[in-house]
């Protein structure tokens, strides 16, 4: 079988009603996920989004239930009557950014929100339990250069503290000393990208580490000795791209491995071929393969993991 | 659910307990094996409750189910039955609970959660309006709901009782952080009323719920979370007490369960690196041990290799640091616990590693193609050269060449000739890699990929420091030799390795 036949076509129309069926399911694990609601609804819009399908969804309804999840503190939460969290708060933003409703909320008391969670010693909180994690501080970088606040956390010290998680192999971990990890290292990378200190990154060295996750499969896994998935498509691939080392890694081969993660059938993508899908592997897989300029996407920014049109808008287009 | 929480309390220090979620049949079979149905009873019990969709409801003391339109209540604990052979009844069909373990059947997942979670939020509701109240310490009238009372708001208040609101909220709050583990708010509001307790059992039972969700969900974030703030809290509290040694000693036991569960659980490991912090030479010494016998039966689990690293790391930290606490360690301490290892130079950092890369050396030669080996040997090979206190170390080996300054030898350092005899044993090894028979399977192509990938790690780490004109002449004509090898072993990386040595020009720079 040649590599042309194999290789299968990327569906749209499918991964669209798979997106949209995924509001109505009220199973059990449906359920169990609705805490992270905002999270999955990012995911969502954003491919959908990607693939030029935002219309099918009724913005005003999503805005007012985005805007129902914010707390006093000003910090957002994953769903309606939850605990608000720097994770939920960063996915909130970005659906505002994206459907262009960043007006509908106030900037500088989510500023305030974020700056509460930093730490004297650059890290940030998720939330007001105190669990460090450098997801964490490129939630608070992200969601504040969105909101064109950045100056309002010590930039220095977050920067600082996330260069102090770097390890041998040129990768990052969750805390100084943790294992690197490719979520990880998007997130630090990417801190470093939106505040301008790339220097922190060894490039050579992390665009190795990050380019060993290739397997024979094509696809890329996310630490040492683990199996391919298909979410490390976009965490291992954004890096390599903020690094410039995406030529490091066969393109067309982790683009056959995408593809043959859909489900044809049924639409949706799952973490590696004939597992059962889900929102979130379906916006990493179609987020990568923009990454890699499969035709009919619209690229997305590798930093702030929205599509460049809106990351455009954000910072030259209309000022508000 | 009440039984749950009376297993729950009963060994806080017994942390067997499981959950499961099961299909109906294999909840059927649980029963059966038990003696306690015959198999045609309970399948149609079964098939009768998945059939008819029942309602299930979560009984408790007071609570009004009526005003959240719940219709039936199916659940029956009789704890008054505790003495029988039986233990407390409970509705078969759902539930199956014996030997530490708890099934429950899928589909009564979905009614329980929405059950547990209008309790749940009810309880929270409750628990927040008696913490808004104490707040406004006041005696001024205080209307309820309905607006037509005019009670005190000390009247109000003894009539919910602290006591009682808190019970229900952990009561409720702990199902559904069983059936929806990442569920953050459930368990922060445990943590709310968790920060308020001071006795050590409450400490206990808490460790033990979060343990009870990781036997099937390993990963779940939150429990890994509200342990660590559970340990914070148990740490600050007991101080100066045993406590806190005794708790990591548990955590090391609990934690090898769950590796051996769930294959390389980064949330698990990370755990347990998190724990070095906190842990005592000793501890740290132990770990090393335990660890060392459990990587040799998974030796291709890298999160394992990672945790010893930070063990050493930490070992060597507090080897170095100057607190009389740290050195006070006797060899027959050492002795007493570990008599296959050899005292004679575990105090110097530098045998700790020596040792750890002789160890590498033969499980690489013993297991072929194993990623995680050759990875932890990149970082041996790495803190070897860079450690100052190193005897291996570039920096403070004596210099040959009369463009160096003179300098006198440090007494604790083998000379170049030495350094030079390690690199040669480390090519050795790599050369032996390279040359290995081709068996035909995946793992002997890989062993030369990773000798090779090892081979251009060594060049990089050696070209990046300063050094004598003899050792970096030999970098260089290694290097040199280093695309031939490539070309042969891995053409797939070209591109990498083109770019690597494209931009790392070797130099010599002066010795500062």
């Amino acid at each position: 079988m040649s590599s042309y036949t194999r290789m299968g076509e990327l569906e749209i129309e499918k991964h669209t009603q798979f997106i949209m069926s995924v509001e109505k399911k009220k199973d059990f694990d449906s359920m169990v996920m609705e805490h992270l609601r905002m999270s999955g609804a990012y995911w969502g819009l954003t491919t959908l989004d990607l693939m030029g399908k935002l219309d099918a969804v009724n913005r005003e309804e999503v805005v007012s239930w985005v805007l129902q999840c914010q707390h006093d503190c000003g910090g957002f939460s994953g769903n309606v009557g939850h605990d608000p969290h720097i994770l939920y708060t960063l996915s909130a933003i970005q659906i505002l950014a994206l459907l262009d409703k960043l007006d509908t909320i106030d900037a500088d008391k989510i500023s305030a929100y974020i700056v509460g969670l930093q730490q004297e010693d650059g890290s940030f909180a998720g939330d007001e339990w105190g669990e460090i994690d450098t997801r964490f501080s490129y939630c608070a970088v992200c969601c504040l250069s969105i909101l064109h606040r950045l100056d309002k956390i010590d930039v220095g010290k977050a920067i600082s503290y996330v260069a102090s998680c770097k390890n041998f192999d040129g990768g990052f971990g969750c805390t100084p000393g943790g294992e690197s990890h490719a979520g990880q290292i998007f997130c630090c990378v990417s801190a470093f990208a939106i505040s301008g200190a790339l220097t922190h990154v060894d490039r050579d060295l992390l665009g190795w580490w990050l380019c060993e996750r290739q397997v024979k499969s094509g696809g890329l896994n996310g630490r040492p000795e683990k199996l391919a998935d298909v979410c490390y498509s976009w965490w291992v691939l954004s890096s390599l791209t903020i690094i410039e080392r995406v030529h490091w890694i066969d393109k067309e081969k982790l683009k056959t491995f995408i593809l043959d993660c859909q489900d044809k059938e049924h639409g949706g993508i799952s973490d590696r071929p004939d597992d059962a899908v889900d929102v979130f592997h379906t916006f990493f897989g179609i987020a990568g393969l923009s990454l890699l300029e499969y035709p009919g996407l619209k690229p997305i920014d590798p930093a702030y993991a929205l599509p460049v049109h809106v990351v455009d808008r954000l910072f030259f287009g209309q000022p508000h | 659910m009440i039984m749950v929480m009376k297993m729950a309390s009963v060994y806080w220090l017994n942390w067997s307990d499981e959950v499961g979620f099961v299909h109906p049949s294999q909840l059927a079979s649980f029963h059966v094996l038990e003696g306690q149905d015959t198999t045609e009873s309970l399948v149609e019990d079964v098939q009768t409750s998945i059939a008819g969709e029942r309602n299930l409801v979560i009984t408790s003391e007071g609570l009004p189910f009526e005003s959240v339109g719940v219709k039936s209540n199916l659940l029956l604990v009789d704890e008054g039955n505790t003495e029988s052979n039986r233990g407390p009844s409970y509705d078969r069909s759902v539930f199956w609970c014996g030997d530490h373990k708890l099934a429950i059947c899928i589909p009564a997942l979905r009614p329980l959660f929405k059950a547990a979670k209008s309790a749940y939020l009810f309880s929270y509701r409750q628990y927040r309006i008696l913490g808004d109240l104490s707040q406004n310490e006041d005696c001024s009238p205080y209307l309820c709901e309905s607006g037509s009372s005019s009670e005190t708001l000390r009247e109000h208040r003894s009539k919910m009782d602290l006591q009682s609101v808190e019970a229900a909220l952990l009561k409720h709050s702990k199902v559904v952080a069983i059936l929806s583990c990442d569920y953050a708010s459930a368990w922060n509001s445990r943590k709310q009323v968790i920060s308020q307790k001071t006795i050590k059992e409450v400490y206990g039972a808490e460790l033990q719920l979060s343990a009870l969700v990781l036997s099937y969900a390993p990963k779940s974030e939150q429990a890994w979370s509200y342990r660590r703030w559970l340990i914070r809290l148990i740490i600050n509290v007991s101080a100066k007490s045993k406590e806190p040694l005794m708790i990591l000693e548990r955590e090391s036991d609990f934690l090898e369960r769950i590796a051996e569960k769930s294959r390389m659980n980064y949330r698990a490991w990370r755990h347990r690196c998190w724990l070095v912090n906190h842990m005592s030479t000793r501890q740290v010494l132990t770990e090393l041990l335990r660890t060392k016998r459990w990587a040799q039966l998974h030796v291709g689990d890298n999160c394992c290799f990672h945790y010893r690293r930070c063990l050493l790391l930490h070992l060597c930290r507090s080897k170095s640091s100057t607190s009389t606490e740290n050195k006070v360690f006797s060899t027959e301490d050492f002795y007493g616990n570990f008599q296959n290892d050899t005292m004679e130079d575990w105090d110097e950092p530098f045998m700790i590693w020596k040792d750890e890369l002789d160890w590498n050396k033969y499980l690489i030669k013993y297991y072929i193609g194993r990623e995680a080996l050759w990875i932890h040997r990149r970082f041996i090979f790495h803190q070897l050269i860079q450690q100052p206190r190193s005897r291996y170390s570039i920096t403070s080996s004596t210099l040959d060449s009369d463009i160096s300054p003179k300098k006198e030898a440090p007494t604790d350092c083998y000379s170049y000739e030495q350094l030079h005899a390690f690199l040669d044993e480390e090519f050795e090894l790599i050369d032996m890699c390279l040359n290995v028979a081709d068996t035909g399977f995946e793992d002997t192509t890989q062993q030369k990929e990773y000798a090779a990938m090892y081979k251009m790690w060594m060049i990089m780490q050696l070209q990046g420091i300063n050094g004598s004109k003899e050792l970096l002449e030999r970098v260089e004509k290694e290097r040199c030799n280093l695309k031939a090898m490539l070309e042969k072993v891995c053409p797939q990386r070209a591109v990498v390795w083109e770019g690597l040595f494209c931009l790392n020009q070797c130099s010599y720079v002066e010795p500062h």
